[in-house]
């Protein structure tokens, strides 16, 4: 495949805008080109894939390199680590480092949330916003934050009240009959767990009965 | 720990109302089959929950079917047993019996151990079935005991063991890998479950100076009204974060027969509980969908 570069006529090193306005150039040229009859319309469409074929390759690469140059040092490390969801080793990094000024605040609020650490995340955010007052990333990340907490995806909803009542035995343990615990009067305190566990043993039989009966389960 | 994820019956419609029912009878069905009549007392709204959402995305055949119930002699329908249910059944008893150990360990009184005793042999067999559900909760437990040990306030800190625990095992039921999505859903849910509880055993753990979260992070306790109005806007975004994630997964997601019960369970069931428990002056009632 031809070097994407030379289709634009520049090489590697060019600034951004000098490719994107020249890839906008001929862009426009060729578009016109590919309209004539003829031999010329035939090359004119050909440059024209050729062209953005090529643009794919470079705005992909345009677009790596700002992302790694947005972090220096051990923080494009940690955000590499982070894009791969590799949170523990993006942690230790963090750990390991001695001087926590804003932007490792900023990083270790991204770990918390890609954690689901929502709480430790917005603590974060508001230390590196103490540590950097005006710095429109932090703002705009603790603003959304805040905003995706604020309930606003609740709806109306009538509280979930009087629903009472058991739902099996696990958590309150009661006998079967009975309610509230409270036992015949007439009995005296030291049947009661006699009558409790065979009373229990009676439900279980009954109930192994019945769903033989039924072929039920 | 357990009714904490639950439908909102109001807005349901009557279709979802019968196969929530379906997938919660099922799990009690199941239950019985497999481990005898009284392990059925595990059976709970949470895996209720966790039935629907796995049938779902495993794409597991769900066949319901009209059989009377022990319980209720007209005919109901109940979830027909297949594999995935087998599993969601097993995982269901190493969980309970996990928390009736705790509670023994806690020394929370006789009841612990009888059922602990209870579910001894099912949980054999439940562990023969799910040996990988097995060694996680283990782990779990490992890691909450360290946690707790700590003492840390972090509320984030102390819920992510069992929101770990949660996240992982619809991988190790379902036996295949699982999207992000479905893991952070999950993750969401454990947390919700675990925070919940601690909100709702306010009062209990403070009685009992047993560990508690916002106990550790949130000051003074004079009574749990107070408490919580002291703090309700944290406690709000707190419950209100993990709620905003949930959905924000849910959406993400593509599902089939499920679709608006799940989506009734998350949008709606998570926030309005959420609600009762900020509101409410004493311990939860459990819940009866």
């Amino acid at each position: 495949m031809k070097d994407p570069y030379a289709v634009l006529g520049l090489d590697k090193s060019s600034s951004p805008e000098k490719l994107k306005s020249k890839y906008e150039e001929l862009h426009e040229i060729y578009s016109e080109q590919r309209f004539k009859s003829g031999e010329e319309g035939n090359e004119g469409a050909r440059k024209l894939q050729e062209l953005e074929e090529a643009w794919v390759v470079i705005s992909a690469n345009i677009e790596q390199e700002s992302r790694t140059s947005a972090f220096d040092g051990d923080f494009g490390n940690v955000d590499s680590l982070i894009r791969q969801g590799k949170y523990n080793e993006a942690q230790d990094i963090l750990d390991s480092i001695q001087d926590r000024k804003g932007e490792w605040h900023y990083m270790q609020a991204i770990v918390f949330y890609k954690r689901e650490w929502l709480t430790e995340a917005k603590t974060q955010l508001e230390m590196a916003l103490r540590e950097d007052p005006n710095n429109p990333k932090y703002r705009s990340s603790l603003d959304k934050l805040n905003l995706s907490m604020s309930g606003n995806g609740a709806r109306n909803q009538m509280p979930n009240n009087g629903q009472t009542g058991n739902y099996g035995g696990y958590n309150n343990g009661q006998p079967p009959y009975g309610e509230n615990g409270n036992y015949p009067p007439q009995q005296q305190p030291a049947d009661n767990m006699a009558n409790c566990l065979s009373s229990c043993c009676c439900a279980y039989c009954l109930t192994d009965c019945l769903c033989n009966a039924m072929r039920c389960c | 720990m357990y009714g904490y994820i639950v439908p909102q019956k109001s807005t349901m419609s009557a279709s979802d109302f019968v196969l929530y029912r379906s997938f919660y009878c099922g799990v009690c069905c199941e239950t019985g089959r497999m481990y005898g009549q009284l392990p059925r007392f595990t059976t709970n709204y949470d895996f209720a929950f966790l039935s629907a959402l796995l049938h779902d995305y495993g794409q597991a055949n769900v066949v319901i079917e009209e059989r009377p119930c022990v319980l209720n002699p007209k005919k109901k329908a109940i979830l027909q047993s297949n594999e995935l249910l087998k599993r969601i059944a097993a995982a269901n008893i190493i969980l309970c019996y996990q928390k009736a150990d705790d509670g023994v360990v806690d020394g929370d009184g006789l009841k612990y151990r009888a059922l602990r005793r209870m579910l001894r042999k099912p949980c054999k067999l439940a562990q023969s079935i799910c040996p990988e559900v097995w060694e996680r909760v283990k782990r779990s437990v490992k890691e909450q005991s360290a946690v707790e040990k700590s003492k840390t306030s972090s509320i984030d800190r102390a819920a992510d063991p069992f929101a770990s625990l949660m996240r992982d095992l619809p991988e190790l039921i379902l036996g295949v890998q699982t999207d992000d999505n479905l893991k952070s859903l999950c993750y969401n849910v454990g947390k919700f479950v675990y925070l919940a509880d601690a909100l709702d055993d306010l009062v209990d753990d403070r009685k009992h100076k047993r560990y508690n979260p916002f106990l550790l992070s949130m000051g003074e306790f004079k009574d749990r009204a107070c408490f919580i109005k002291a703090n309700r806007e944290q406690l709000e975004f707190i419950f209100n974060g993990i709620c905003g994630r949930a959905e924000e997964c849910f959406s993400r997601m593509r599902f089939t027969q499920s679709y608006s019960l799940i989506r009734n369970i998350v949008f709606g069931g998570m926030r309005s509980k959420a609600k009762e428990l900020l509101d409410s002056t004493k311990k939860l009632k459990p819940p009866r969908i």
